[in-house]
């Protein structure tokens, strides 16, 4: 039996955790920004100041020189060389001179630079600044920093004048890695104090600050170097090579910076064009922070006014339920580390699809929403809904409903620390809840799908829309011809059939039209994922000061207050129920093609938000596998919301031969470790194997350890990544999928090493210590990048016990945990040449090199990480995993989970980027009743120690002489769970043990057995009927002679 | 500055900068500036030089040789979008007269300042002759002034310039007739 109706789960929980639900908060006495659709401020002037530098090639990164050009339009006014008299010898200075001289260009030392042209462009003429990765350049041209207040907190001023002097300042939020806030303010008054009291101005500009490096992000939708981006643009110039960086300098490299503001110039010229395809005038181009700001700009195109600005009066409990019945995209794997055949299908705009079936666009374009009682009703429907219904496009639009279910072994998302894991992950799993809890329609119908039975519904509430906005525009598309009018049409729908019209347009095109078509595509997707689904839950976390009070509205209970030191705050266009019911129903479209697979025999090995890979069953033959998945495609043909016909869940290019023409069908094989962590491989006639896509997850955050970091094209990973994988596969194929070769990679054996830039002051200050006593300009600043290392823990015990192997036998020396550093070093080009540098950046002491993990040692186990949310998904584990069948333990409320996210992935967890409100002061007293009966039954100590809690803390809470901060119940809750996990791991120990027990009792005899055992028969004769408890010790014994049977076994059969 | 004419010879020339009257190096030059608004000037070649150099509207270099912008240009340039920025637009004209130097032009405050924020660009002239007559308005009572007399005073604000643009238009208006009048006028005085 295979699939999710296999295993015991579904009968009895095997997981007492604690739910993490998402809620509201709301930071007390706070009053609503009014919202500001556009901007009254006038735009920056028509200059244009595009400037680079190039620094030491030193972890200081200081500025050498810098090239820039000065623009009023396109038109070239002025162009020079700027330098750092203290950064270069005198023969370099000699070189620039003459190449001024000769070029005829201006030379200015880097504070008549910032005088002269920068802050005269930027801050008094109100130019554009234009640069590519412009947070550095702008750190690398100041003299000094600070760490930023107000809206910019969290992030630097740069103080653009030597101490002591007046001069505008820059500040700069780092948001990641591929936008950054940057805005200017000023010191001096460009007005009399005269024509300030008597508000004698016009609208005033402000400087304007534009990254290519974000702008190329969000029109292209994807990230790349400068050079690659001007060959993706084919701009007139290109970007030179060079490897003279921190070299004594040459015409040569002169020639070299100064081509490299050129291509900056042309490819923000490029991108201004393709930008200027969608036509929004609402939109200046410096606003551009990603594909979310174009779609945003869309909206108000049209005239479509906020959901919060039309229904203010929406009462914020409601939201907090909306919340909490809002989970992400669904990623999972089912088939774990084995290789088997898949034929890969994703669905065809997901999103856009959903939207346009549910007909959400309605609620978009409404003067606000309506919701009523929709119990009975919404009960009808869950117990008479079959997966025929769901074929009809008319029954989709039923399900804008939340719905409150009483939870019995029901498969619905989940939300909690699985396993070890530190962090909140979300998957689909049995869950039984003694209280309510509120979920989407659509997930309640997938769980019926999945389980057979309807959920149990103690209230459904149904949200319609309210009249459609007054005063809304047709707008026009990619600046074609092409008209949607927001009142008529539906938006998802026309920008898909747009784009497949467009899409099929070019591939019939002559080379100079299909160019113009594929930008027009490039831009209709660009279009419709911003608008389909991220603009309607956007959250952006400001950091506080000092904590706030911060009103919680949860899913179940009342509304509490809370401290805290990050507050969400919603964006222009939030809109939670979009959000929760446009994942919603994406979820469901994967259920039914679960549900479908399982029905026709099959099997999947993976899905990931949008996508799943259908596993052949062994001994199918291809014809009849392939039959099968076509019928499963066919299936959601009706479901065709577009008027072209469509394939709404399309086979992948991967499963075609390379170079077929996506005609010829190849056996393409699968390896999935975990979520997000898969290969897709073809294999040829000598049976090795040929990699069609590839995930990066889990290696992104290393630096190439050859080779460099661009993708290859199609497969989407590194060189690097791809012969990890390659070499994964290639054990997998052999039998030994455990035992992955990596060694003989190059520089595998190098110290494992990440990079990340100083973006953000607590990063900054683990370089404090290496900056104290030094210059400024000597100093580590913010936007230099680091380098980060991982510690080995086998080395730290070493380094602390010796040898290993001694300390890990030695019991009493094995307990002390040894402290593994976190070390960084400043940046080298060199990373071995970092390793012999970095330091704990808690402590500041060196690292010895010895303590590092190399590439080796990191990757070690990238192809067996756990699959925690999942059963049978442990490290050795291979074949297909189980649901958990989750009973809740208590809920917590948490906010927005992909907090810093980027910059965790990078520099590893951070528990203060956690928005946690906590737990409803209602459930506080049954957690304490709970913890009480915890300590009762395990021991205050032991409950102390696994909530990482001193014992006179959980003491004084369980007497109840001291209320518990939010923070301390967690670490309760957390404690009673560990508790929990380890006597029901105790439990199957014992268990096992015992059925061990009566095995060796029935071969070897009582007496021998207790012999062996080293216990006195009396007592093993009591253990033996259960009078007595089996010790510790016992386990133990009869688990290593287990073992050494099996070796034996094992010896004796080899 | 786009063009240079060699100069033709006349005792009458001399360089509008310096003076200088050698007619070996005097040239005409002519300002690039609205196609049916050109100037002319006459200037020495080093005077000529001097001035194309400062010239912040230079485009080319005919060498192909990177442009660079002088001091000069770059604190002329400073003061001309600071003026900009004062003046809310890069194309300040006056409401009354349509002058559009921005070296006097002016907000004017169209209610009073204690009224109300509208703001509109007037020359230095037309400024004063609408702020005197904003003294003959009725003095605030209100404090602060209610809807009703700021919209009132906004009125007549609005009325003071309508009224000086009528003005404006009548002498315009007979500026014109008297230049028809003039032109008239020449040939039947020359006609033998």
């Amino acid at each position: 039996m295979s699939g999710i109706m296999r295993g015991d789960a579904a009968s009895t929980a095997t997981d007492k955790l604690t739910v993490a639900l998402r809620a509201y908060g709301v930071p007390e006495g706070r009053e609503e920004p009014p919202i500001l659709s556009g901007t009254s401020r006038r735009g920056p002037s028509r200059w244009n100041l595009i400037f680079d530098t190039e620094t030491t090639a030193d972890p200081v990164l200081r500025l050498r020189f810098g090239a820039y050009q000065l623009r009023y339009g396109d038109e070239l006014r002025d162009t020079g060389l700027f330098y750092d008299p203290a950064a270069l010898s005198e023969a370099d200075v000699g070189v620039l001179k003459n190449y001024t001289d000769a070029k005829h260009l201006k030379l200015l030392t880097n504070a008549e630079f910032v005088e002269k042209i920068f802050l005269r462009a930027a801050y008094h003429w109100q130019a554009t600044t234009i640069g590519f990765n412009l947070p550095f350049d702008l750190s690398r041209i100041a003299y000094l920093h600070s760490d930023a207040r107000g809206k910019m907190r969290g992030g630097f001023s740069f103080h653009m004048a030597p101490e002591g002097m007046k001069a505008p300042r820059i500040r700069i939020k780092h948001l990641s890695r591929k936008a950054s806030l940057i805005d200017m303010y000023g010191s001096d008054q460009k007005l009399s104090r005269g024509m300030r009291k008597r508000k004698i101005y016009g609208p005033r500009r402000r400087p304007a600050f534009v990254d290519v490096h974000t702008l190329a992000h969000a029109v292209l939708g994807r990230s790349s170097t400068l050079g690659a981006l001007a060959n993706t643009l084919e701009t007139p110039h290109r970007k030179l090579g060079t490897d003279e960086h921190g070299k004594p300098l040459t015409p040569e490299y002169l020639d070299y910076a100064l081509q490299d503001v050129q291509v900056t110039w042309e490819c923000f010229t490029e991108l201004r064009r393709r930008f200027e395809l969608h036509g929004l005038e609402r939109l200046p181009i410096h606003h551009v922070y990603s594909e979310a700001s174009i779609g945003k700009g869309y909206l108000r195109q049209m005239g479509i006014r906020p959901w919060r600005e039309v229904q203010r009066d929406f009462p914020d409990e409601l939201v907090g339920i909306v919340m909490g019945t809002y989970f992400g995209g669904r990623a999972e794997v089912h088939l774990r580390r084995v290789i088997r055949q898949v034929a890969y299908c994703d669905f065809t705009s997901m999103y856009p699809t959903v939207c346009s079936l549910m007909g959400l666009w309605r609620l978009v374009i409404a003067d606000g929403v309506d919701w009523h009682d929709a119990t009975d009703a919404t009960q009808r429907l869950l117990d008479s809904v079959t997966l025929a219904d769901l074929q009809h496009p008319a029954f989709w639009e039923q399900l804008h409903v939340l719905v409150e279910v009483d939870a019995d072994a029901d498969i619905l998302p989940v939300r909690a620390r699985y396993g070890r894991e530190p962090q909140y992950t979300i998957g689909l799993n049995y869950l039984t809840s003694a209280d309510t809890l509120w979920f989407t329609l659509a997930d309640c119908i997938a769980s019926k799908l999945l389980t057979g039975k309807a959920t149990k519904i103690a209230r459904a509430i149904a949200f319609t829309s309210r009249k459609v906005q007054r005063n809304l525009n047709s707008a026009r598309i990619a600046s074609t011809d092409y008209t949607i009018d927001p009142t008529k049409d539906d938006f998802y729908r026309r920008i898909v059939e747009r784009r497949q019209h467009v899409k099929a347009l070019a591939k019939k095109a002559t080379d100079e039209e299909a160019e113009r078509l594929k930008a027009e595509e490039a831009a209709l997707k660009t279009i419709a994922n911003s608008i389909a689904y991220g603009v309607y839950v956007q959250l952006n976390v400001d950091e506080e000061e000092k904590p706030v009070a911060v009103r919680c509205h949860p899913a179940k209970g009342r509304p509490f207050l809370v401290d805290m030191n990050q507050v969400e705050e919603p964006g222009e266009f939030f809109h939670p129920l979009l959000g929760t019911l446009i994942t919603g129903g994406a979820r469901l479209m994967l259920a039914i093609a679960e549900r479908l697979i399982l029905d026709q025999g099959l099997d999947w090995a993976f899905c990931d938000t949008d996508s799943m890979a259908i596993a052949k069953p062994e001994g199918m033959i291809d014809k009849e596998f392939f039959a099968r998945v076509e019928s499963i495609r066919n299936w959601f043909a009706p479901l065709n919301p577009y008027d072209m016909p469509l394939d709404m869940f399309k086979l992948e290019d991967a499963n075609y031969r390379i170079g077929g023409g996506g005609k010829n069908m190849q056996p393409l094989f699968c390896f999935a470790v975990s979520s997000k962590r898969y290969v897709l491989f073809n294999v040829d006639d000598q049976g090795r194997p040929i990699i069609r896509k590839a995930s990066a997850h889990g290696l992104g955050h290393l630096l190439p350890p050859y080779g460099d970091a661009v993708p290859l094209e199609e497969i989407g990973v590194a060189r690097w990544q791809h012969d990890v994988w390659y070499r994964i596969v290639l054990a997998a194929l052999a039998g030994r999928s455990q035992q992955v070769q990596l060694r003989d990679l190059a520089n595998v054996d190098q110290p494992a090493v990440g990079r990340y830039a100083a973006t953000t002051p607590p990063l900054l200050a683990w370089f404090e210590k290496m900056n104290e006593g030094r210059p400024y300009a000597e100093q580590i600043r913010p936007f230099n990048f680091m380098l980060m290392f991982q510690a080995d823990r086998i080395a730290a015990i070493e380094e602390l016990h010796g040898p290993a192997g001694d300390a890990l036998r030695d019991k009493t020396r094995g307990k002390v945990e040894p402290y593994l550093p976190r070390a960084v070093a400043g940046y080298r080009t060199d990373p071995a040449e970092a390793a012999s540098q970095c330091f704990d950046r808690e402590t500041g002491r060196p690292v010895p090199r010895q303590l590092l993990k190399t590439y080796a040692q990191a990757l070690a186990q990238f192809h067996l990480r756990p699959e925690a949310k999942f059963l049978d998904a442990d490290f050795l584990d291979s074949g297909p995993t189980r649901r958990r069948h989750v009973e809740v333990h208590a809920i917590v409320y948490i906010g927005k989970e992909a907090n810093r996210w980027e910059e965790q992935s990078y520099i590893g967890l951070d528990e203060e980027a956690e928005i946690e409100y906590g737990i409803i002061p209602e459930q506080r007293k049954s957690i304490i009743n709970q913890a009480r009966e915890a300590g009762n039954i395990h021991g205050q100590r032991a409950l102390a120690k696994a909530a990482e809690l001193s014992l006179q803390q959980v003491s004084a809470i369980l007497r109840g002489q001291a209320a518990p901060t939010n923070e301390t119940l967690a670490k309760l809750i957390k404690g009673m769970a560990e508790l929990d996990r380890k006597a029901r791991v105790e439990q199957q120990e014992t268990d096992t043990a015992e059925r061990r027990l009566r095995e060796m009792v029935a071969e070897l005899g009582f007496q021998v057995a207790a012999v062996q055992l080293e216990i006195d028969a009396g007592n093993f004769s009591r253990m033996m009927s259960g009078k007595r408890r089996l010790t510790p010790a016992i386990v133990r014994k009869l688990r290593d002679q287990a073992f050494l049977r099996n070796r034996k076994r094992r010896n004796f059969a080899r | 500055m786009t063009t240079y004419k060699k100069h033709g010879t006349s005792k009458h020339r001399f360089c509008l900068i310096c003076g200088c009257t050698d007619t070996m190096i005097l040239q005409d030059c002519q300002l690039a500036g609205n196609r049916d608004h050109i100037r002319r000037f006459v200037l020495c070649r080093e005077c000529s030089d001097r001035l194309a150099s400062r010239s912040p509207t230079r485009t080319e270099n005919q060498a192909g040789i990177p442009q660079t912008m002088s001091e000069i240009a770059l604190r002329r340039e400073t003061r001309k979008q600071k003026a900009f920025d004062r003046l809310g637009t890069d194309h300040p004209i006056c409401a009354c007269c349509l002058s559009s130097d921005r070296r006097f032009m002016e907000s004017h405050h169209l209610e009073g300042e204690k009224f109300g924020e509208t703001l509109i660009n007037l020359c230095r002239n037309c400024h004063r002759i609408l702020s005197d007559g904003q003294q003959d308005h009725p003095p605030q009572f209100g404090e602060p002034p209610i809807t009703e007399e700021r919209i009132g005073h906004w009125l007549l604000g609005l009325a003071d310039l309508l009224e000086l643009l009528v003005t404006k238009l009548k002498e315009f208006g007979n500026y014109l007739i008297d230049k028809a009048r003039g032109a008239a006028a020449v040939p039947a005085e020359t006609t033998p």
